[in-house]
């Protein structure tokens, strides 16, 4: 489990002292600029600030970097696509830090990628894809190396806005893919911005806001009043055949 | 399911590494053998003249080895600079660090020839290693705070080789006949100084070529980008300043060896990327063995050329490289 202990950075993000915890796939929401990247960056061991972080009961700075890369994954906002690189050379270095790829390591792959429709884009050069496909390719390069089916060491896996350049097919399949890692174990972690879509798939959501955790709870904690008091926006929420939608009135 | 096309493209990578030293075997053979003075290939198991002996040991062989070495350090260094400044473009020459290590090594000869000093050949590598090292910690440190995007970098670079050409246009203009050639051979490029090197000179770029050449599997994470690289638990901190250190001293060493020898970084490893892809681990060994066999064939050309002399190597390089680099550069800015 990942555990905030009044984690801080001065400017950016308020004291935390909460934790991602294993099995479940927990959403950050936010408006820009209210900290969710900062949270996800200092979980992933990239950012320090006041107080720590612990993974597993030990602080992050102990880990020595290759065995933390086994126990955690995380994917930022701002990606960097290799020259001449092919699909299934990228996805390849997903398996760098748990021993490169092995037979295992291929089903596993294969499991990861087929619902998330990558398996045309194996053999294409990624600086040839679109913004889509590059995220779809990266997203399944991060999931393979904290994927419990391969790498027992696997704790925690990060994702900040994947689903920003995602058509809508792919974000639904996306979330599925989290929610059955968490199933298998692993603590998610993952900044979105359809709040519908965190309530629908996510089992604990996070609403920041300047920095601050302004709400913490199951997809019952997000209503009409806290979004317009996080967002700004006015929104109803409708009801049919028991599932719940937030529509803006604005 | 990527257990195939892994394995394919590791079958083909050992291919083309086994025909990249085959080529370089035959370039170096050809060297060998073409000359002024014909060294006939059967000149391998029978009993050499004295007269062979001196043009196989004393020339030939220091040459063809030389040109080898500076063709795949400078390979190897565009191919590292590219990942390192995440820029397709990048390579010793145009951004301005083989610049800097000759003026540097100019700078010292002219100061030198001014106090009437004799200088010792290693200060003229040492000032060439210093400058080639400030413009690499000027160019990381601009790329790095980003304060100048890929473009502006080469432009950086373009306008480091002309402050370069213009300072050493003044001390060649004001150097005296002895200084004129030695200015000049740092300028254009050759590899005609090969037979002067003792052993001790060879042995430190050798280990630094062969050290950074097994870096591919380090930089494939590391051309993700420094966080990617990180998260994936590379320690870029520790890295990053040992590639510079490595790329600075073999761009100096090339420099004080063979003065300012331009585009084979950005040559050598693009064609190999666009023929056998991406990744690393194989496209750092390909670029030393291409950039190796590229030179020394550019070489045989600058010396069969012409008959009434020889070329600048640094001139039939360009010659080669720059409608490359200009395509490139059209390709890139049109966002083919």
């Amino acid at each position: 489990m990942l555990v905030f202990e009044r984690f801080a950075v001065p400017g950016r993000i308020g004291p935390v002292s909460c934790g991602f915890q294993p099995g479940r796939l927990t959403c950050l929401l936010g408006p820009n600029g209210s900290g969710k990247s900062s949270l996800l960056a200092g979980a992933a061991g990239l950012l320090s600030g006041e107080g720590g972080v612990s993974l597993d009961g030990r602080r992050l700075e102990r880990y020595e970097l290759a065995e933390l890369a086994r126990r955690r994954a995380m994917l930022g906002q701002q990606q960097t696509m290799p020259l001449g690189l092919r699909g299934f050379e990228l996805l390849a270095l997903g398996a760098e830090p748990i021993g490169g790829v092995t037979e295992a390591v291929c089903l596993a792959i294969a499991d990861l990628t087929e619902p998330l429709g990558l398996s045309g884009l194996f053999e294409r050069t990624v600086s040839s894809l679109s913004g889509g496909e590059q995220q779809r390719l990266m997203i399944a390069k991060a999931m393979i190396q904290v994927s419990p089916s391969v790498n027992d060491q696997a704790r925690l896996l990060l994702l900040d806005e994947p689903l920003a350049s995602l058509d809508w097919q792919h974000q639904l399949s996306v979330l599925r893919v989290l929610q059955q890692l968490s199933r298998q174990g692993l603590a998610v972690a993952v900044s979105i911005h359809d709040i519908n879509l965190a309530c629908h798939y996510g089992d604990e959501l996070w609403c920041l806001k300047q920095g601050q955790l302004v709400a913490r709870g199951g997809p019952e904690v997000i209503t009409s009043v806290l979004i317009e008091q996080v967002f700004g926006v006015r929104t109803r929420l409708l009801e049919q055949d028991g599932s719940q939608v937030f529509m803006p009135l604005d | 399911m990527l257990a195939l096309p892994l394995q394919q493209q590791q079958d083909r990578q050992k291919r083309w590494l086994w025909g990249l030293v085959l080529a370089l075997l035959f370039s170096a053979a050809l060297s060998l053998h073409l000359g002024a003075f014909e060294l006939g290939l059967d000149a391998l198991w029978r009993e050499l003249s004295p007269l062979e002996r001196q043009v196989f040991w004393q020339l030939r062989l220091p040459r063809t080895l030389l040109a080898i070495l500076v063709g795949a350090s400078l390979a190897l260094c565009g191919a590292v600079l590219q990942v390192l400044l995440h820029n397709p473009l990048a390579e010793p020459g145009l951004i301005g660090i083989s610049s800097g290590a000759s003026l540097a090594a100019v700078s010292t000869l002219a100061l030198g020839a001014n106090l009437e000093l004799v200088l010792p050949y290693w200060s003229l590598s040492l000032a060439a290693f210093l400058g080639a090292w400030l413009v690499t910690l000027a160019l990381l440190t601009l790329a790095r705070r980003q304060w100048l995007g890929p473009g502006q970098l080469l432009l950086f670079g373009v306008a480091v080789g002309i402050f370069a050409n213009a300072i050493m246009t003044w001390l060649l203009y004001l150097a005296d006949d002895a200084s004129l050639r030695t200015f000049l051979f740092w300028m254009m490029g050759s590899l005609g100084y090969g037979q002067q090197l003792s052993l001790w000179f060879w042995l430190p770029p050798v280990a630094v070529l062969l050290w950074l050449g097994r870096q591919g599997a380090k930089l494939d994470l590391l051309a993700l980008g420094e966080s990617q690289a990180h998260l994936l638990g590379l320690n870029t901190r520790r890295l990053r300043p040992l590639l510079v250190l490595a790329v600075c001293l073999l761009t100096a060493f090339c420099v004080a060896m063979a003065g300012v020898i331009g585009f084979i970084g950005l040559v050598v490893p693009h064609l190999l990327r666009l023929l056998v892809g991406g990744q690393q681990r194989f496209l750092l060994p390909a670029s030393m063995l291409a950039g190796g066999c590229f030179l020394t064939l550019a070489d045989i050309a600058a010396r069969q050329g012409i008959s009434s002399g020889e070329l600048p190597i640094g001139a039939v390089t360009a010659t080669l490289g720059a409608p490359l680099f200009l395509y490139l550069l059209v390709r890139r800015h049109a966002g083919v």
